[in-house]
This record gives C-alpha cells, structure tokens and sequence, in this order.
C-alpha cells in the first residue's frame, strides 16, 4: 500500500444557511481544498453524508456533487455510515489512493439539515439506529441517554460532572471563526438546559446544522505537486458494532471505538502515549467520555475525569474538540469527519492561531454512528 | 385491557447461551447460527431508561416517554416503552412484566413482588 497525505483543506462556516443548496456548500468547500493545495484537479470524488435522501428528498450525490462543481465525467460516489458518513468516506479515498487507483482525490463532508421540522430531522438521525429502537419512539438522543443514566448509575457520576466536556468545546470555539456557537458556556447554563432525552440536555448535545468541509488526499510521489507539506495519514480504520444497543452485552463498552481505535494504533506504530490532540465524536457529552475511554486515555468510567481535570483543555494532556467539536463548532452529520480532519491538519501546520496546541505532530480523529455501531478512527502526522 | 398477554419468544443461542429480542438468524455475539426459539417469562427489571421530550414526529403530541433497556430475568436486553408508571418512581433495578398486546408495540409496566 502506498503513502497517503492531505496537501488541501477547505470549510464553510457551520451554520443555518437557507439560502444555500447542499451543492452550493459541498462546492464551496471543494473549491477552497483544491485552492489551498493548488491543484488544478483532482481524479476522484468520495462524498459523505447521511441525510440527503431523506431530508432533501435527493440522492446521487456523487453525479450531483461533480455536475455542480463543473467535474462531469469524474468518477464520484456517495458514502454512507449514519452520522460517521465523513470518517467513512476518508477512509474510502484513502484506500484509492493508498492502493494505486488514483494519485489524487477530493473527500467532502456535506449536509443540510437546519430549516426542516425538528421532529422530522430526529426521526432521520434516528435511522442510524436499528429499526426496533426506532419503533418505541428512540432517538438518537434517547439512545445515548440510555447509556448515559447507566454510565451515571455504575461509576456514581452526577449530571454536573459531564459540564466539563461542552463547556471545553465551547471556549475552543469562540475563537473558531467556521464555529456555529462562538460563545462561552457557564455551569449554571449548563444546568439550566432543558431536556431532550432524560438525562441528556440541550447543552450535552451537538446542534442540528448546515456545513461542508473538504479535503485533498494524494500519493506520497504526487505531493510534490502541491503547495503544502503533506500531512501524512499514518492509519486509517473502520469497525461496526450491533446496530442495536439491546444487542449487547455491555452498553459502557464500545467494541468498535476500541477495534477500531487499535487497529488504527496498529497501523501508525502509535500508542495513546503518542497522541497530541483527538478530534472526538462528542455529538453528545457521553460519546466524549467513552471514546476517550475505549481509545485507551482513560478507565472505563473514568473519561469524565479527564474532563474536570483539564486534561481535554489546549494545554492538557490530550486535547479535544480544539475549535468547538461537534458541541460547539456544530454537527452537520456526514460533514463533521472532514471538519475534523481539516482542524487536524491545522493543528499539524501549526496554523490554528489561538486554538493551537503546542508543538502538535501526531493528531487523531475519530466518527461514531448512532450508538456506537460504525466508528472510523484516523491518525495524521507531521 | 383485552388479549393482554407477558410472555415474549426469543432467540437462544446454542453456542454461547446468550439470548436476543427481537430473533436473530444469526448469533449477533458470536457468529453462531445455531440458534432456537425460546419462550420467556416477559419479566425483567429496568437496567436504563430515558424519558424522550423531543420525539421524532412519528410520536409527536405523545411526549413525555419513557423508553427502557429492560433486562430480562432470562438474559435478553429488550428495548420498550414503560406504561402505567409514574415518571418519578422509576428507578434501575424497578421490577418490570411485559404487556404483549395485539396491534399495539410490546412494552412493560411495573411489576408488584412478594417480599420474600
């Protein structure tokens, strides 16, 4: 297999954009990747998202993406895997390239889902549930709220302690100009919330949002023509759980963000130890926590901790949600693997301004779908 | 309360004894396809809930909800909504029984227990 890198970045402010069609975003970001690595053209396109079909009533987005950005003729697909749809086509494009199909590719993330009836929009997100949860009136809220009461039961945390997680995410992202919420949060906001799924609040979930992020992948031998260093992507892996929470035997354990989590360690020669910042999937408060705890930065049932204590802060020991996370820079489904690739790669070009953490050359990212059952986990270094 | 009913079928499997709601064709454990229709007692108790206020629109207007992970005594974990309950003596460990009623989705309630 052959030496992958990112040589190209590009992102639409996460938002509530009306007046902006799911082609005009998806292009938008294309066009700023393309211009950032300076290259001409790419050969392929890989496009993730989730909600096209069922919100916009359109699919195809492969054809529709490379028709809008003027590409026709160019071999252009969509992936899908719930809301990890972006960490999921990054993997994707990284197997063209590292296998010798194509020198060059762009990978966007894109999704619209602001503007539509809430109820409709959850109903949608709950697709990356299984149908039997669906059936007793489950989001993908409720889901994670199952396992947040049983979180708080076994390990005797209280709601207050998960405050730490969203309000990390939204100091990070008042100085993110791409963020949807540049806004510090306070404890008592926190507290105040009000419920989504009992125990989950507002304020422990990521935003319903519209956004594109892009990026251009290339061969170790082609970097030579683009404008920045490549950042290299040293481990690109992929594992599914059971779609279905009741399914499992332990619901605190999520099997794929561990398989895949090691996998990736496998393929980069890297342990937890090595990891200077990780792009987490904290479309919920406790996502956070178990993906820092089966990626190995924590106990099971301790990843809180690493929250009240710091550590996931720019100066801590392992830094998260660097401009906002999905919490405050905002989860545009299918788009937020790539939003997290593009912060990765800022990081490792030592070009996030006041959201850089020192002295970043090995960075992390990882998409969770629904309850756990897809995860994509990806390493970037420098 | 019509043709009411507790008892659930669910898969077992042969291979590594653990039990699946709704039946699988395949041991989504352990691979096996070694596995049989098994009747069960429908009474568990609540090993998490949730209490949904923003529902989907499928169950717009029916907010609050509850929906339990119910642990059955037999083993399966079974995903449901809880009637007849009172949201605020719901507790993990609350002692539950099916309610199997024709054309309505299965679901629990709580469950009265002789103190040994």
């Amino acid at each position: 297999m052959r030496h992958v890198g990112i040589v190209g970045i590009g992102q639409t402010p996460v938002g509530t954009w009306v007046d902006r069609t799911l082609s005009d975003l998806a292009v938008a970001s294309l066009r700023s990747a393309m211009q950032d690595a300076g290259a001409d053209s790419v050969q392929a396109l890989y496009i993730g998202n989730m909600l096209s079909g069922q919100l916009q009533r359109q699919e195809n987005l492969g054809a529709l993406i490379a028709d809008a950005a003027g590409l026709r003729g160019m071999p252009s697909v969509k992936i899908e895997a719930g809301c990890a749809a972006g960490g999921a086509a990054l993997h994707m494009g990284v197997l063209a390239v590292a296998a010798g199909v194509y020198d060059t590719v762009a990978v966007i993330g894109v999704e619209k889902m602001a503007g539509y009836p809430v109820g409709d929009v959850l109903a949608a997100l709950a697709t990356a549930g299984a149908l039997d949860e669906a059936a007793h009136g489950l989001t993908c809220a409720g889901l994670n709220a199952l396992i947040m009461r049983r979180y708080m039961y076994e390990y005797s945390w209280r709601h207050d302690d998960f405050a730490a997680f969203s309000i990390n995410a939204h100091r990070n992202a008042v100085t993110n100009s791409n963020a949807m919420f540049r806004r510090p949060l306070t404890l008592e906001e926190y507290r105040t919330a009000r419920l989504i799924a009992d125990p989950l609040t507002l304020l422990d979930s990521s935003p319903i949002c519209d956004g594109a992020a892009a990026v251009i992948l290339c061969s170790a031998d082609a970097a030579r023509h683009f404008r920045h260093k490549p950042v290299r992507i040293t481990a690109s892996a992929v594992a599914t759980d059971t779609v279905a929470l009741h399914d499992r035997s332990d619901i605190l354990w999520p099997r794929a963000v561990y398989a895949s989590a090691k996998a990736a360690y496998g393929q980069a020669g890297r342990s937890p130890q090595d990891i200077d910042l990780f792009e987490l999937h904290d479309a919920f408060s406790i996502t956070a926590a178990l993906s820092l705890e089966a990626s190995g930065f924590a106990e099971k049932g301790a990843g809180v901790r690493l929250a009240q204590d710091g550590a996931i802060a720019l100066k801590g020991s392992i830094p998260i949600c660097t401009f906002g996370g999905l919490k405050a820079r905002g989860h545009p489904v299918g788009a937020s693997g790539l939003y997290q690739a593009v912060e990765a790669v800022m990081q490792l070009r030592a070009d996030a301004g006041n959201n850089q953490v020192e002295g970043a050359r090995i960075a992390m990212i990882q998409s969770i779908a629904g309850s756990g059952s897809f995860v994509a986990t990806h390493i970037l270094e420098v | 309360m019509g043709k009411v009913h507790g008892w659930m079928i669910v898969s077992f499997c042969q291979s590594c004894c653990e039990m699946f709601y709704p039946r699988r064709d395949v041991c989504p454990s352990c691979g096996s396809r070694n596995l049989d229709d098994q009747t069960v007692s429908g009474k568990g108790d609540v090993y998490s809930y949730t209490v949904i206020h923003e529902p989907p629109t499928t169950f717009e207007g029916e907010a609050p909800y509850v929906v339990a992970l119910v642990h059955l005594i037999e083993g399966a974990y079974v995903t449901a909504q809880l009637r007849d309950v009172d949201l605020a003596t719901i507790f993990i460990g609350m002692p539950l029984e099916a309610v199997m009623e024709s054309g309505k989705a299965m679901a629990f309630r709580p469950r009265l227990c002789l103190v040994e």
